[in-house]
């Protein structure tokens, strides 16, 4: 090998970096060279002189004041230890999910269609899309937003099961044809609007914005665009983010919601499958910029636990 | 049974950590502090500096043990976060705070050695971060060139880059 094909190498064959041949050849043309030979001994000494600069030991012992300030931030030490050491909190944030889903579907059903009559089909079907919902203009091919959900009342408020989801704001209709606006319901503060957007019979597609009501926190169900169903037979109900008010932010309530349904190979709903995001806190994920200033506004996303809702033969 | 906290290995010593075990956590605090010290001090070239970094880094370190997957080694994951507080250290400093290097630790040591260690902690500090952060990262820690692409998310190819020109100008800074 020549100086100039060395020269580039020398400073990972210092540190170990090349392969055996390579390091090999390296070795040789040093030995052979004493310029090369003076390069790798400066290189050398660079990493003793560093090594000794920051060979240094703090003041004193630092254990004792970093758990001090451990101890100074509010919860941090119970926030460390809250999930495993408190499996009964753990518990009752799944039993705060259900809860949650619970007012969550109650809270907001969809605008039902006015009743079609004899003399309307034609019109209704050609209606033209409301201005609000422009930016998620339906084709007028597609079915109605309720059928994004097509769930069978049935299934969802079986007769022998909850009464909560007999009142599902999943609950679907058979009339395939969206509603025009004109002949909607009139709105109110617990009703929520459905804006399907194209390819919306993919249910990860589906958008849904829920308007607040006077007393519970703001809802936007959003469907999480990459979530993928959990199985061929699986359909993602709607996924339910709650924005809470500034005084409840503190609250160590949930993020996040989702509901996925499975459905057997007979067609009846096996479960509804619940699962939920804890707060920044109790989250176990690590960070992409561990310990920057910025992290510690940052939420995370991401599900940390799960309860079925309802399970049926 | 537990293994006893100083033979036992990192992931270990965080899951103690994490279920409260506040030995464990010491174990850990005694076997990297000095490394995690090393590096601010390089970093931030101040002792005063460097000992609040390394307090802040273990406090981090600490406050998230909860969501440390165990997608690398404790000591990369640890070392992250220490870059991290020192660069967020850096940022804080204004142009007027600007601290030259301080005199090494032990007052005693008036020495040549003390003066070298000195200019050499004064090389370090005109060097740009990245430069400092991957010459501490190879030359005091010894990790290797994937280890410290790791720590600081970048390509192997960035480490070797910044590690042949932060050497070179070191050596323009300092004369060995």
């Amino acid at each position: 090998m020549k100086c100039e094909e060395v020269h580039p190498l020398l400073d990972a064959y210092v540190d170990g970096e090349l392969q055996q041949e390579l390091g090999d050849a390296v070795s040789l043309h040093v030995s052979q060279c004493a310029d090369c030979a003076a390069k790798v001994l400066a290189l050398a000494k660079l990493g003793v002189a560093v090594r000794s600069a920051l060979d240094e030991e703090p003041s004193g012992d630092l254990f004792p004041q970093i758990m001090a300030r451990c101890r100074r931030k509010p919860g941090l030490l119970s926030r460390l230890y809250s999930v495993w050491r408190y499996p009964t909190r753990t518990a009752l944030a799944g039993l705060t999910a259900v809860c949650v889903v619970l007012a969550a579907v109650s809270l907001y059903h969809p605008q039902r269609p006015a009743p079609r009559t004899a003399m309307q089909p034609q019109q209704e079907s050609s209606s033209p899309v409301d201005e609000g919902d422009q930016a998620f203009a339906v084709p007028q091919d597609l079915p109605a937003p309720d059928v994004l959900f097509p769930v069978p009342d049935a299934e969802l408020a079986p007769a022998d099961t909850s009464d909560e989801w007999s009142t599902a704001s999943t609950k679907p209709t058979s009339d395939p044809v969206r509603p025009s606006s004109a002949a909607a319901p009139p709105k109110t503060n617990k009703r929520k609007t459905v804006r399907p957007v194209p390819g919306h019979n993919q249910p990860t597609n589906v958008r849904v914005d829920a308007q607040p009501s006077d007393t519970a926190p703001v809802l936007v169900v959003l469907a999480e665009p990459d979530m993928p169903a959990e199985g061929p037979d699986s359909t993602i109900l709607g996924s339910f983010r709650l924005e809470f008010p500034d005084e409840l932010s503190d609250q160590p309530s949930l993020r996040s919601l989702s509901v996925v349904k499975r459905v057997g190979p007979s067609g009846d709903v096996e479960s509804l499958d619940i699962s939920f995001t804890l707060p920044d806190a109790l989250q176990p994920a690590s960070d992409e910029r561990e310990g920057s200033d910025d992290e510690q506004h940052r939420s995370d996303s991401g599900r940390t636990g799960s309860a079925v809702l309802v399970s049926t033969p | 049974m537990h293994a006893t906290a100083a033979s036992a290995h990192d992931a270990e010593l965080v899951s103690r950590s994490r279920a409260g075990d506040e030995d464990a956590f010491r174990t850990l605090f005694s076997r990297h502090y000095r490394y995690v010290y090393a590096l601010c001090l390089g970093m931030l070239s101040h002792r005063e500096d460097a000992e609040d970094a390394t307090q802040e880094v273990f406090v981090n370190a600490f406050s998230r043990l909860a969501r440390f997957r165990g997608d690398c080694s404790f000591r990369t994951w640890l070392h992250r976060i220490a870059v991290n507080v020192c660069i967020d250290a850096l940022r804080r400093r204004t142009k007027q705070q600007t601290l030259q290097a301080d005199m090494p630790g032990d007052v005693r040591d008036t020495t040549g050695d003390c003066i070298a260690k000195l200019q050499i902690r004064e090389a370090l500090a005109r060097l740009p971060e990245n430069y400092r952060a991957v010459i501490i990262l190879r030359e005091v820690h010894g990790f290797s060139y994937a280890e410290i692409a790791e720590v600081l998310r970048c390509s192997l190819d960035d480490v070797k880059n910044w590690l042949y020109r932060g050497r070179k100008a070191f050596r323009d800074c300092y004369e060995l």
